[in-house]
């Protein structure tokens, strides 16, 4: 029976979109309150013993490097601040960590200060001879799509439906930055990024923030009667360099972390019923599949060609394998709900939260009996991988 | 904002100019980059620096980018690749396409599998103003000839120095002088038969006058292939230097490898040079000598001309001023064309020239002519013909500084040449004026056909003003080299050649710039 090592108890975020006339402060400060309130049994700001923060650009893009400093001011607390460049690597320190009882986990991004630096901050994640090659992130992953596409012969069209899922996800979810459907002839019209992936295949520029509350698993029920447990997280890293990796067509890290993550909840794959995907490209949610071993090398296009058919109606489209259902990024994932970078991987466990605890109204997931939830985060292409394994517990 | 300072740039250098990685001397594996340590051998690792420069590679995959960064935004759109050189990976971005292919989606897999190697290119600027240069760039065969520098014996050792070894750059885009009239409302065969100008060479947006003098020397040394560490000096004449202060001899140096390596540096001088079109061939007797001159310490020397010179919109420059260079190794041993005779001639004439700081040089139009190109090549070549008791008919072939394609012709009536001595080492009617490399594109058009025991009389001219006459005799070494010339011709008749519009061209031209 797998074991719990740390348990959420509240969780909240902000919108996620263009704020320009917002300040990070301000968005933290929503993110972070609306988590602490949300703990049904009560719990004050004072409570929270520690903070773990992720941001990976707000020095750059608002030159705003003490983020924790803003914390003591805005709340009126000292505690402390545990940063890091992603909220999923906050969230796995803070998990790892069992030194405090009760500790806020969030992250925040205001991409829109650098609007126009946004390429240049993106390039700042890959090695500098591939940016001196004239790559950008998106161009990576451009060429990895062009490999895999080469090697395994995928339909175009298959990529090209992962944003239309994913915005169809979206419509429910009222802090979405996008909500509206998109089409395949749409997606493929839009104007190329990086040959062949096009505008409407990548995620967005956004700001928000997301927070969660977490405490020790036999504390959870002096906060709630339906904590959400972590039973598991793993990371791993690859080469910086995508040349230096042995393969094009893979995400080692994601293999890696996913492993990593199962062995130590003792969950398995196939009692996985969501999961929360880092679709900054259509690519890396086919790739996942594969890496994550839902779906065999070379053929997770298909299973996405042959479970995506139409975007009508508001239910989640699943994935199906081997009769098994798998509903991957609830709110639309990082390319309709949006992408804060350094908040992304707590607003995933946001929702993984919310669906698993049933509170995600018109936007719920029915995932059955399978009661895990997987959620996946990514920094740069596939460096840094973090996998955590939520449940409901017993 | 971020920024790319000089130490970050100088640190890319090391890698980038010559694509240096590393091999373990234990198990014998290769990585790029550089790196200290072999993921197998660990701490028993013996690592040694190797050179993926003069190697080819073979696209993996690719993508085309159209949302580059913004320093790359004056490139974009183009195909960054992946290239595996014997199994190991370096990143570039395949230059030198043609402008169409990016009209709509590129099937990149079309890439996949083709051989293709490193050039030296133009990235970008930092805000401060210092140029990026790096080999993280390739081409596929076709207009380009892949001919690796591979290090040969000394050869024999002579009483004359000469020329040891050469090798000429034109880049792949021309744009054919019809279509400059056009945009000026001009009847074309003004330029085409009053001043004997058909296309002339355009830089691509990533080659200025420093990508282009590399290109050139790598094609001399490996014409040359003495042994690169033995050569002690890097002259390089030009009028069109992206930088006021900061010499192109450095990069070459750098991007060549030239001279025994000591320290993180070489033990090899360099200069930049300027005398308008002659800046190159004024250093040829200095070249020439030094290997006579135990002090100078030098056996080899390399001297280029090379240019992307600006000229006014619509001015008649604009129709001749073509981009180029050409590069001699000068030694004593295994010399092609030993040096006989050179003769220096000049008067203070103001014919054309460019303040500092002025982005277009200027010219004083019918004054560029009589008193000034005509004087000094035709009193030049006077003198030394005169001092060496030779007659016209002496001389196989003539040479002259090639402004357009009237002037050489009839400073070589005046002088008493016949066509069969000019006709092969004029060749500015195709190439355009490349200023200090003007003569030397005639010089190497007529090394690759001249025969041992020939001669060749080189005139060379600088507004300013002031003539280089040179006579040269092939001698025998030249047959045994000539498999590893690319030959003027060839880039001349390149079917590759890519025909572009005025408007590339002057993004050309307004880029090398830097502005």
């Amino acid at each position: 029976m797998p074991k719990p090592i740390a348990a959420i108890v509240g969780a909240g975020r902000t919108s996620f979109g263009e704020f320009w006339g917002r300040r990070p402060e301000d968005l933290i400060f929503e993110a972070g309150l609306s988590a602490i309130l949300s703990v049904e049994k009560g719990v004050g700001r004072r409570d929270i013993q520690a903070f773990y923060i992720g941001s990976i650009f707000l020095g750059r893009t608002t030159n705003i490097s003490t983020l924790g400093s803003y914390l003591s001011r805005e709340l009126g607390i000292d505690v402390p601040v545990i940063a890091s460049t992603t909220s999923s690597a906050s969230l796995y320190n803070a998990v790892q960590s069992r030194e405090f009882d009760l500790v806020c986990v969030g992250g925040i991004e205001k991409m829109t200060d650098s609007f126009t630096a946004v390429p240049d901050l993106l390039s700042s994640l890959i090695d500098y001879h591939e940016v001196d090659a004239g790559f950008t992130l998106n161009a990576l992953k451009a060429t990895m799509m062009n490999k895999y596409v080469h090697d395994f012969g995928a339909k175009r069209e298959a990529f090209a439906k992962v944003p239309c899922k994913n915005h169809l996800h979206a419509l429910q979810n009222q802090y979405a930055q996008y909500k509206y459907r998109l089409t395949v002839d749409r997606v493929l019209s839009s104007p190329l990024v990086a040959d062949p992936l096009r505008v409407l295949e990548c995620a967005p520029i956004s700001d928000g923030a997301a927070a969660v509350v977490i405490t020790k698993p036999e504390k959870a029920r002096e906060y709630t009667d339906t904590p959400i447990y972590i039973f598991g997280s793993g990371q791993a890293t690859d080469d910086i360099s995508i040349y230096s990796r042995a393969s094009l067509t893979e995400f080692y890290a994601t293999r890696a972390a996913v492993k990593r993550a199962l062995s130590s909840s003792g969950v398995e794959l196939k009692e996985i019923g969501l999961a929360e995907v880092h679709d900054a490209t259509s690519l890396e949610e086919v790739l996942f599949l594969e890496d994550a071993g839902f779906v065999a090398k070379g053929l997770g296009w298909k299973v996405v060609d042959e479970c995506i058919s139409s975007f009508e109606g508001s239910k989640h489209i699943p994935y199906v394998v081997d009769g098994l259902e798998l509903v991957v990024n609830a709110g639309g994932g990082l390319k309709a709900d949006g992408h804060p970078v350094g908040a992304t991987g707590v607003r995933q466990v946001v929702e993984a939260f919310r669906q698993l605890r049933y509170e995600a109204g018109s936007a719920q997931v029915d995932i059955g009996d399978r009661q895990y939830a997987l959620v996946h985060d990514v920094e740069g292409i596939g460096s840094v991988v973090t996998v955590h394994i939520l449940g409901r517990g017993s | 904002m971020s920024e790319i300072t000089g130490p970050v740039i100088r640190r890319k250098i090391e890698v980038a100019y010559r694509l240096m990685g590393s091999k373990c001397l234990e198990c014998g594996r290769t990585y790029f980059p550089i790196r200290e340590f072999c993921e197998v051998d660990g701490r028993k690792s013996r690592m040694e620096k190797i050179s993926f420069f003069d190697s080819k590679g073979v696209v993996v995959s690719g993508s085309v980018i159209r949302e580059p960064l913004k320093r790359f935004s004056r490139l974009a759109p183009y195909i960054s690749v992946i290239a595996s050189f014997d199994g190991v990976n370096i990143p570039g971005r395949l230059t030198d396409q043609d402008p169409s292919l990016f009209e709509g989606e590129v099937d990149v897999s079309s890439f996949i599998g083709k051989e293709v190697f490193p050039v030296f290119r133009r990235l970008y600027e930092n805000v401060a103003g210092i140029i990026a240069y790096s080999s993280l760039n390739f081409v596929e065969e076709g207009y380009h000839r892949f001919i690796p520098y591979e290090e040969g014996g000394l050869g024999e050792k002579t009483e004359r120095p000469g020329i040891v070894g050469y090798g000429v750059y034109i880049p792949r885009y021309r744009i054919r002088v019809a279509e400059i009239a056009k945009q000026f409302h001009k009847d074309p065969s003004i330029y085409e038969k009053g001043m004997g100008l058909i296309e002339k060479s355009v830089c691509n947006l990533d080659e200025d006058s420093v990508t282009m003098a590399v290109e050139a020397g790598r094609k001399a040394l490996a014409h040359a292939g003495v042994p690169r560490n033995r050569i002690a000096e890097v002259l390089v004449g030009t009028e069109s230097n992206p930088y006021a202060v900061k010499p192109i001899a450095s990069s070459v140096i750098e991007a060549l490898a030239v001279g025994e390596e000591y320290g993180g540096g070489y033990v090899c001088g360099g200069v930049d040079l300027e005398f308008a079109c002659k800046a190159a061939t004024a250093v040829f007797k200095s070249a020439a000598s030094m290997p006579l001159i135990a002090l100078s310490g030098v056996e080899f020397s390399l001297v280029i001309g090379t240019d992307n010179s600006q000229a006014f919109p619509g001015d008649d420059l604009d129709y001749a001023a073509g981009a180029g260079a050409a590069a001699f190794v000068f030694g004593r041993h295994g010399v092609i064309a030993s040096v006989e005779a050179c003769v220096s001639y000049t008067s203070d004439t103001p014919d054309f020239y460019r303040r500092d700081g002025q982005a277009f040089p200027r010219h004083e139009d019918r004054f560029t002519g009589e008193p000034a190109y005509f004087k000094h090549v035709v009193n030049c070549a006077k003198v030394l013909m005169e001092k060496k008791g030779l007659k016209p008919k002496d001389i196989d072939y003539v040479v002259f500084h090639q402004p357009n394609g009237k002037f050489p012709v009839r400073a070589a009536h005046q002088l008493g040449f016949e066509e069969e001595q000019y006709a092969l080492g004029l060749r500015v009617p195709w190439i355009g004026n490349t200023y200090s490399a003007s003569s030397l594109m005639g010089l190497a058009a007529t090394l690759d056909i001249a025969e041992p025991g020939q001669r060749i009389l080189l005139v060379s001219y600088g507004s300013g003003a002031g003539s280089d006459a040179v006579l040269f005799k092939i001698e025998k070494p030249i047959e045994e080299k000539r498999n590893r010339v690319v030959p003027v011709e060839e880039y001349i008749n390149s079917p590759h050649k890519i025909y572009v519009d005025y408007s590339f061209y002057r993004k050309s031209k307004e880029y090398a710039l830097g502005s």
